[in-house]
């Protein structure tokens, strides 16, 4: 039988290694305190040696008590190798004097430096090297930091944007060793100590020099080792830049020293909170060539803060430039300008010929209605167009023009732009193959493209690769995508299925790109009913998202989530799906567009919970939003403003819930058709309205229209009429 | 020397120490007080000492425990777990509410940033295991250290704990289970920022994947 013993046997292992020289130090102390013992102490010199801090290579850290000027210190004992020359220990203990003068915020002080033999040892003298203890030995005495280092930051998951200012603490520490003519040799994350205040210290100057002269380029760690030091070149302070600029790489993009490469690479993101041009400064640090580096350390923390710094230029300074801007950007186009072209981006895939491609696939599907929906079609096409050229043409003009924002930003605006592109090509492609089935909705495959106003406050840059296949199969996934997303709004939601799952399952696509397959995945899923599959598939696409810092996705997400999860399956959690929604859209920041459709979601909650006043407060509230946002017959606005309805007819209010359903109708009529299904929903709903006011003429008419629409079709709407009918005719029959 | 003998050379030690003896006192510390600061060790480091000294203290005054039920070092170690609680009900958030059943030594002791848990740097998945003991309720822990590391026998862990034999085999059973699930927890890597849902998005985002 398991009962988990062989596992917990393996998974306990052997109990934590003894520190013998702490628990001689223990009892030691122990028996002082407890005894009264007259025994010698284990000290070194005067200092009483109470606990060890830590071991390395070098030697040993200690924690002890200095009796005369009665505080507690940090001791230093590192190993003085027989080979090393005495020139070497000479260096070391000269360099920790002028240390010993140095007082600076971000350097350990150094108060008493020395040699050591064994009979400096007082009761540990005789058993020094069972102990671990080196000797003979130099001695370092420092001020004693307690908390933690750079490193135990690192491990505990400290954000980059939060270590930027220590490091560039650590380096003045560095720097001011510099000015002393002190090289570090030994710089690294665990040798920078922070303390309870965020105090940072730079700890153990020079010490590893005393093994360095015994083995050329074996002092220091070599992880973090400069390469010319690497082939037995001296420590020198650009080899402390190096390392100081690769602790940095550490600290900020969280990779181990050996893949500081991202920094050259631009696929990596640059992390959050940090600004593109740190990498390049970084990058120039750690070039291989010492005297391609910054000239000194000062020079490179100069350029960090200035990397760092937000460079947005304010508007005054091209005055003349301004007042140009501000009179028009169509005399701005006609002159010599960086931005003209920038709105072309559309003209290749929306020009004469799709046009004709697109009248052209109408007029096969339905010799009838050709005209009417091609026309539509076409108005939402040219519109989108429009709207995409102005918010291209402003993205660059901002830069070039108005300078009023950085390149940075600009690169995160056309991308969001060009996916945006992407998407709009992907449309005007599956309109010319319009099938019976995509026809009535060939509007909605418009109103489905990325909202433009979106990409003004984007989703931070997308890096893309710099190899060319894999930059093809990113715009691959990214084409997938977009079509995945038509094919869902234009109802055919197994295939938006597969291409989602392709593009999930596509082994070199980026967490984002994974992020928002598993929405599109779920979404779709959702669009087929298969709700508990869609559920599954958008928590996995929100905990992408999130391992992504992919904020508006992770509120699509949740948003998504909240409807099918709350609403469709009527979950109980559904009230925790719309605070995360709520929080995700907090830390978006404005973003009226989702604001309302968790206003909608949280009307769909109520609604279901049968808080029909509620609903109707958050789904007016969702109304108003969207007005304000949206274009007038944006489908979204057809669904709330039937929502709103039937929340109306819950409530016994046909009068109020009339002119909804009308606005809701008319929508639907001009954007989808007279024929198109849903029109015929909403004149259901209309039935619903007249009955309540006793008005059954009216209603049986309006019946009929339906009725015409989805004649012989197996469609919901035809159920839903059918059984209306059957109602009035039980009705009318129960009637005196 | 035979586990017996050390024993029955403990207890004869502690005899003399308690009459009067100091070189008694001074030989038995010695011989015992480094099984008593590894306990303090994997649970609250940074007072390790002193809670070694009081724990000697306590047994050269014979407080806590009125005998000894099975042999001398369980009967140190009932001490020194004493002492430990009294400690932690000092320390823990709401004074005298820590319950050595169901706390566990974070509750009541935040990570020391410098601790024999980060001395284990280099040995990453022992110290993986030593910090995920101290998640579990302290009892669990102890019963778990004691059992592996001190190879007590199911009698004196009995008595370290102050309970009867035949609880102490369910009590292990479930301090494996728990172990197992600290480690796989500690595995899981960096929690996402959903806590409250942590648990559900992991196991539910699992079978999305088909």
């Amino acid at each position: 039988m398991d009962d988990g013993s062989w596992n917990a046997a393996g998974l306990m292992g052997a109990p934590p290694p003894a520190d013998a020289l702490r628990e001689e130090l223990a009892l030691a102390t122990l028996q002082r305190r407890m005894f009264d013992s007259k025994a010698p102490a284990p000290v070194l010199h005067r200092y009483v040696l109470l606990d060890t801090l830590g071991h390395g290579g070098f030697g040993v850290v200690l924690r002890a008590f200095d009796p005369d000027l009665e505080r507690a210190v940090a001791i230093k004992l590192l190993r003085v190798d027989a080979a090393a020359d005495d020139d070497g220990v000479e260096a070391l203990l000269r360099e920790a004097r002028i240390m010993a003068r140095l007082s600076h915020p971000n350097t350990v002080t150094v108060h008493d430096v020395g040699r050591y033999d064994r009979h400096d040892l007082g009761a540990v003298g005789t058993q020094a090297a069972d102990l671990g203890i080196p000797v003979p030995g130099v001695f370092l005495v420092m001020e004693l930091v307690e908390q933690g280092t750079l490193q135990q930051r690192l491990d505990a998951g400290a954000s980059p944007s939060s270590l930027f200012g220590l490091l560039l603490d650590a380096g003045a520490g560095l720097a001011a060793a510099h000015a002393l003519g002190v090289v570090h040799r030994d710089v690294k994350p665990n040798n920078i100590l922070i303390d309870a205040d965020e105090r940072v210290r730079v700890a153990d100057f020079g010490l590893s020099q005393t093994v360095e002269r015994a083995k050329p380029g074996a002092g220091g760690t070599p992880a973090f080792m400069a390469p010319e030091r690497m082939v037995g070149g001296a420590a020198t302070p650009a080899s402390d830049q190096y390392a100081f600029a690769l602790t940095c790489t550490v600290a900020l993009w969280r990779v181990p020293p050996a893949h500081a490469r991202v920094l050259f690479d631009d696929v990596a993101p640059v992390p959050d909170g940090l600004s593109a041009r740190v990498r390049p400064v970084l990058a120039r640090a750690l070039h291989s060539d010492p005297a391609a580096r910054y000239p000194t350390l000062p020079d490179l923390l100069g350029a960090l803060e200035d990397a760092q710094r937000p460079r947005v230029r304010p508007l005054w300074i091209g005055g003349a430039v301004t007042v140009a801007a501000g009179i028009g950007l169509a005399l701005l186009a006609t002159r010599d300008d960086p931005c003209a072209h920038a709105g072309d981006g559309l003209a290749t895939s929306w020009d004469a010929p799709a046009r004709a491609r697109l009248r052209g696939a109408f007029a096969d599907v339905s010799p009838t209605h050709a005209a009417d929906s091609s026309n539509a079609v076409e108005r939402a096409l040219d519109d989108y167009a429009s709207r995409w050229a102005s918010a291209a043409t402003e993205a660059c003009v901002d830069t070039h023009v108005r300078h009023v924002q950085s390149e940075d930003r600009l690169d995160a605006r056309v991308d969001c732009l060009g996916r945006l592109r992407i998407e709009f090509a992907e449309a005007v492609s599956l309109l010319a193959e319009a099938d019976a089935q995509l026809l009535p909705r060939a509007v909605d495959v418009v109103h489905g493209l990325g909202w433009i106003d979106a990409c003004e406050t984007p989703d931070g840059a997308a890096h893309l690769p710099n190899d060319p296949d894999a930059r093809d199969r990113h715009a691959q996934r990214s084409r997938q995508l977009a079509r995945a997303k038509l094919l869902e709004v234009s109802g055919r939601y197994t295939e938006a299925m597969a291409l989602a799952q392709a593009v999930r399952d596509s082994p070199d696509a980026s967490p984002i790109s994974r992020a928002r397959a598993r929405l599109r995945w779920g979404s779709a899923a959702a669009g087929r009913g298969l709700y508990d599959d869609a559920k599954r598939a958008l928590l996995a696409a929100i905990q992408d998202a999130e391992a992504a810092r992919a904020d508006a996705i992770v509120v699509d997400g949740w948003l998504r989530l909240l409807w099918v999860a709350g609403v469709e399956l009527g979950e109980p959690q559904g009230d925790t799906w719309a605070a995360f929604a709520r929080a995700a859209l907090t830390r978006l920041g404005d973003d009226p567009r989702r604001e309302a459709e968790l206003a909608h979601g949280l009307g769909g909650l109520a609604y279901r919970q049968g808080r029909y006043d509620d609903a109707l407060a958050h789904y007016q509230r969702a109304l108003a939003m969207q007005r304000s946002t949206l274009a007038e017959d944006d489908a979204a606005i057809a669904r709330t403003l039937n929502h709103i309805a039937n929340t109306l007819l819950e409530l016994h209010e046909p009068a109020d819930a009339a002119p909804y359903v009308d606005q809701a109708l008319a929508v639907r009529r001009r954007v989808l058709g007279e024929r198109h299904p849903l029109v015929a929903a909403a004149l259901n709903n209309r039935v619903r309205v007249e009955l309540g006011r006793g008005d059954v003429p009216a209603a049986l008419r309006t019946l009929a229209e339906a009725e015409r629409i989805t004649d012989g079709l197996d469609l919901p709407e035809a159920v839903v009429s059918a059984r209306l009918r059957q109602d009035i005719l039980r009705d009318l029959a129960e009637r005196p | 020397m035979t586990a017996r003998s050390q024993d029955a050379e403990d207890v004869a030690l502690l005899v003399r120490w308690r009459g009067g003896d100091v070189a008694a006192g001074e030989a038995l510390t010695r011989r015992s007080f480094r099984m008593v600061l590894r306990f303090f060790d994997t649970k609250a480091p940074a007072a390790a000492l002193d809670l070694t000294q009081q724990t000697f203290l306590a047994l050269a005054e014979g407080r806590g425990r009125a005998e000894i039920r099975t042999s001398f070092r369980a009967y140190l170690l009932g001490i020194a777990r004493y002492t430990l609680i009294a400690h932690l009900r000092h320390h823990y958030r709401a004074p005298g509410t820590f319950e050595p059943g169901h706390s566990s030594i974070l509750d009541a002791l935040p990570d020391p940033a410098s601790s024999p848990t980060a001395r284990l740097q280099d040995h990453q998945q022992r110290a993986q295991v030593v910090h995920a003991l101290r998640r579990l309720p302290l009892d669990h822990q102890i019963a778990l250290e004691m059992h592996y590391w001190n190879e007590l026998s199911i009698a004196e862990i009995a008595a370290v704990l102050d309970c009867t034999p035949g609880s102490i085999k369910a009590r292990l059973f479930r301090a494996r289970k728990a172990l197992q699930a600290a480690v796989a927890d500690l595995n899981a890597g960096a929690a996402p920022p959903l806590d409250r849902l942590e648990h559900e998005l992991s196991s539910v985002a699992k079978d999305a994947e088909t």
